[in-house]
């Protein structure tokens, strides 16, 4: 089944309900050289246990991460040779609900295309091939905890949740890792990389006749798929207030995070991309604030802030550097208070708007960007290009409810890394 | 697509590249200097200094929300370094006028406030406002500062000074910090005014138009100059003895950097090989490097080797435990040595080929890879991404491994957990 939509750029998304189970999105882009594809499943570090036969699993932390490294390794050969003839760019990420496998290329598209969609249906795991793993992930670890941009980040959620997975670090640690096995892998595999968990989204140079003349030949039909995907109960407030850390860092790096209430597994389009908007109010370089907070020496132009959500949690993220984060937090909460005081200016509403329309937009120009942005939509169950649909009919009185509801201290955290001789 | 090229004046160079593939029009202008321990804080500054805002919108908060009442675009300063050249760059980028809701002239508008932003900077008494100036020297004082952060690029960065000592290439794009505290308003606004008369530059315009406008508007502004002309960069064969140098700190996986002088640079005509040779010994999934290092030793998550053509060097960079990094060593220098003496497939060869070509070819796609590719070249050179793949395809195998064998192993530089710590 096929469906098309006709996007604000006046150019045309397909969407096809494939027959083996897969939803697969073709976006082709008109005068285009180049074509992005992506892989991807509902599955990632927040998936910490399965179902197996009527007996829940709990899983080793990181083992999602784990699992994307070793589908690169098929029986005979592994994928990155295989690519290597096509000259396509080819790369994997996982993050907290999703694993995506993805290629960029300017040629041979079907080939790389045939790749992707075979070697991620072809699981091959063995003692030897997962043990050899454990060195190159544990220097994935290492270098990721030497990288206090990422420290302060994760320690940030690990004192915000209190039960939600997202506390815990997606490649999960070199003890934690040690515990992987094949047959783990393959629980996980068969649990997740189901056709009906997944979603292939092409953008670029490709068409839907060429796309589906692959998806014919190599997808395997999935059998029907149901999947528990409860999370634990979450307080409304944060499980600590501070957390701090100490590394080799001159000037301290610093996430502010508030907490937003999720019902669910999303909060809808429009009240995420008007939270998106109630950050760039707050601090965005056309805040009253950026400007205060500059003048006192307190930021510099790396601060700023984003939405940083995923399936069952939500936060709004304000960080930078500072050689006080604490009296930046306060300056912030100081601001929202003003803010919930005074209501969001009429113009300054408008300008946003105009601005969110126009960024919204830019997004379209890149292969990746596009790609992403369908495999996102899809996961979170909303319709394709949702934002760049909606972003002319925000309303103010939907910024001025997320000011005030989901920006309280109750609700908030402050996370530093900071250099040792400051403490 | 090839661009346009014009020479209004003198030092300048105007690229058009009309293009309506894009919902978005963007145009960068880059000053180039030569990278130099004594101005390079000076220069860094400046960029970030006049995208605070323009006399007409004369700050942060006043210029930014007329931005996004453009819808959401963006007039930015950055700062790069290409071989021993600075580039100090000023870019736009805006939604085309196509989009606009209101059939605003969105993207004439905006490039008129780039032009503002470099030419009509909000000035008092002549010079640029001490506040402001003390604003942007803290926050270049606060990069130099960060760059200790990202353990992979600091130690990359420290790889490079000890590969070229005393060369104007180890000097950090920042400057240093002595320097940039000593900045005043009156020293920088003297630089802002000579670069306007001296630097060589390169405008790049992209967009639906035919960038006409923008071009006349910036040669009346700019008036009559005579443009400096850039110094050849520094040459130096390896040393005869591998330097080494270790720092250490407190971290959990130590940094390995490998430095070779190749002196393959600029117009050499080896380089398309040498870009060739290197990405079959360490640019790919599918090089000699990731294939052993990583993945048959499983010594490391990342082992990856750069060229700069601009430099004629090429860096080893990986990241590993202590205990291996001899081992490490090792084998990158074994696989070298394979590259060197022609130990590779017929078939390596042409997937390296393959993924450069790809790489290239995917440049035009992206407005800002496409003015990244031609201001990132320096004044003195325009090659575009299709002459680049027309030498790309024309390497053999044998000029790979001529190429290969110019790669001179020069020195090592070590991150290394601090040992201080434990005993103390």
């Amino acid at each position: 089944m096929t469906k098309t939509y006709t996007l604000v750029t006046g150019e045309t998304l397909h969407r096809i309900d494939h027959a083996s189970g897969l939803t697969i999105f073709v976006y082709p882009k008109k005068g285009y050289r180049s074509t992005y594809a992506m892989f991807g499943t509902r599955y990632g570090s927040v998936d910490t246990a399965f179902i197996k036969d009527g007996k829940r699993i709990e899983v080793p932390a990181g083992i999602a991460h784990y699992l994307e490294h070793k589908l690169f390794e098929n029986e005979d050969c592994d994928a990155f040779e295989r690519y290597a003839k096509t000259g396509a760019s080819a790369n994997a990420f996982t993050s907290f609900d999703v694993t995506a496998y993805l290629f960029e290329c300017s040629d041979r598209f079907s080939e790389s295309l045939e790749i992707l969609l075979d070697f991620v249906q072809k699981p091959y795991f063995t003692e030897a091939t997962v043990q050899k793993e454990q060195g190159i992930i544990g220097q994935e670890i290492r270098m990721c905890e030497d990288s206090p941009t990422r420290r302060v980040m994760f320690n940030l959620l690990r004192a915000m949740y209190k039960e939600h997975p997202v506390r815990i670090d997606i490649a999960g640690t070199v003890e934690s890792i040690s515990h992987i096995t094949p047959e783990l892998l393959y629980d996980c595999y068969y649990t997740f990389y189901n056709l009906h968990n997944m979603v292939l989204t092409v953008c670029g140079n490709a068409t839907v006749e060429e796309v589906l003349e692959v998806a014919d030949r190599v997808l395997i039909p999935a059998k029907p798929l149901s999947l528990d995907s409860s999370l634990p109960a979450e307080p409304r407030e944060t499980f600590e207030k501070e957390i701090e850390q100490v590394m080799p860092v001159a000037v301290p790096l610093f996430y502010i995070g508030y907490k937003c209430p999720v019902e669910g597994l999303h909060p809808d389009p429009k009240t995420l991309l008007t939270a998106e908007m109630a950050i760039e109010l707050l601090c965005g370089h056309g805040s009253e604030l950026y400007a205060s907070l500059m003048r006192d020496g307190l930021i510099n132009d790396s601060f700023g802030g984003e939405l940083f959500e995923g399936r069952g949690f939500a936060l709004m993220l304000i960080g930078g550097v500072s050689r006080d984060p604490k009296a930046v937090q306060e300056a912030v909460q100081a601001e929202i208070v003003r803010l919930q005081k005074n209501g969001v200016d009429e113009t300054r509403f408008e300008e946003l708007k105009a601005s969110f329309y126009g960024r919204l937009l830019c997004r379209f120009n890149s292969v990746e960007s596009s790609a992403t942005a369908l495999m996102d939509d899809y996961f979170h169950g909303f319709e394709p290009f949702v934002y760049s649909e909606i972003a002319a009919s925000l309303e103010k009185a939907d910024l001025d409810r997320i000011l005030t509801e989901w920006m309280v201290p109750e609700c908030s955290t402050l996370s530093v890394v900071r250099g040792k001789e400051e403490v | 697509m090839e661009p346009i090229v014009q020479k209004p004046l003198d030092g300048v160079t105007f690229l058009t590249i009309t293009d309506d593939r894009f919902t978005t029009a963007r145009i960068s202008v880059s000053l180039y200097v030569p990278l130099a321990e004594q101005t390079a804080g000076l220069y860094a500054t400046l960029p970030f200094l006049l995208s605070r805002g323009c006399r007409r919108f004369d700050s942060v908060t006043a210029f930014h929300r007329e931005l996004d009442r453009l819808y959401g675009a963006t007039v930015n300063g950055s700062l790069d370094v290409s071989g021993e050249t600075q580039i100090l760059q000023l870019y736009m980028s805006c939604l085309d006028d196509r989009f606009a809701l209101k059939g605003e002239a969105v993207s004439a508008e905006c490039a008129e406030l780039l032009l503002d932003v470099l030419f009509d900077p909000p000035l008092e008494n002549g010079v640029f406002r001490a506040q402001d100036v003390e604003e942007e020297r803290r926050c270049t004082l606060e990069s130099i500062a960060a760059e200790i952060n990202n353990k992979r690029r600091y130690a990359a960065n420290r790889g490079k000074e000890v590969l070229c000592k005393g060369e104007p290439y180890a000097v950090s794009r920042f400057g240093t910090k002595e320097r940039v505290e000593a900045l005043t308003p009156e020293e920088l606004t003297a630089a802002w005014r000579e670069l306007l008369r001296t630097a060589p530059m390169r405008v790049v315009y992209q967009g639906s138009g035919d960038g006409k406008a923008v071009l006349d508007a910036f040669v009346n502004r700019l008036g009559e100059r005579r443009a400096n002309t850039m110094p050849a960069v520094v040459q130096n064969p390896a040393k005869a003895e591998i330097a080494r140098e270790n720092e250490q700190m407190d971290v959990n996986q130590c940094q390995l950097v490998l430095g070779f002088r190749t002196e393959v640079s600029g117009d050499h005509p080896l380089c398309d090989a040498l870009r060739v040779a290197n990405a079959v010994f360490g640019a790919t999934p599918h090089s000699l490097l990731f294939r052993h290092v990583r993945e048959e030793h499983s010594l490391c998550y990342y082992c990856v080797s750069r060229y700069d053509r601009r430099k004629g060097i090429v860096l080893v960079e990986s990241g590993v435990e202590e205990a291996s990094l001899v081992k490490a060593e090792e084998e990158i220098l074994r696989q070298l040595e394979d590259l060197k003496n022609g130990k590779f497939t017929d078939e390596e060869l042409e997937n390296a080929r393959l993924s450069q070509l790809d790489a290239l070819m995917g440049i035009q796609d992206s407005s800002g890879m496409i003015e990244e590719w031609y201001s990132s070249q320096g004044p003195d050179r325009l090659r575009s991404p299709e002459q680049v793949m027309d030498g790309i395809r024309a390497v053999t195998r044998e000029q790979v491994i001529e190429a290969a064998k110019t790669i001179a192993h020069d020195c090592v530089f070590t991150l290394t957990p601090d040992r201080k710590e434990e005993t103390a």
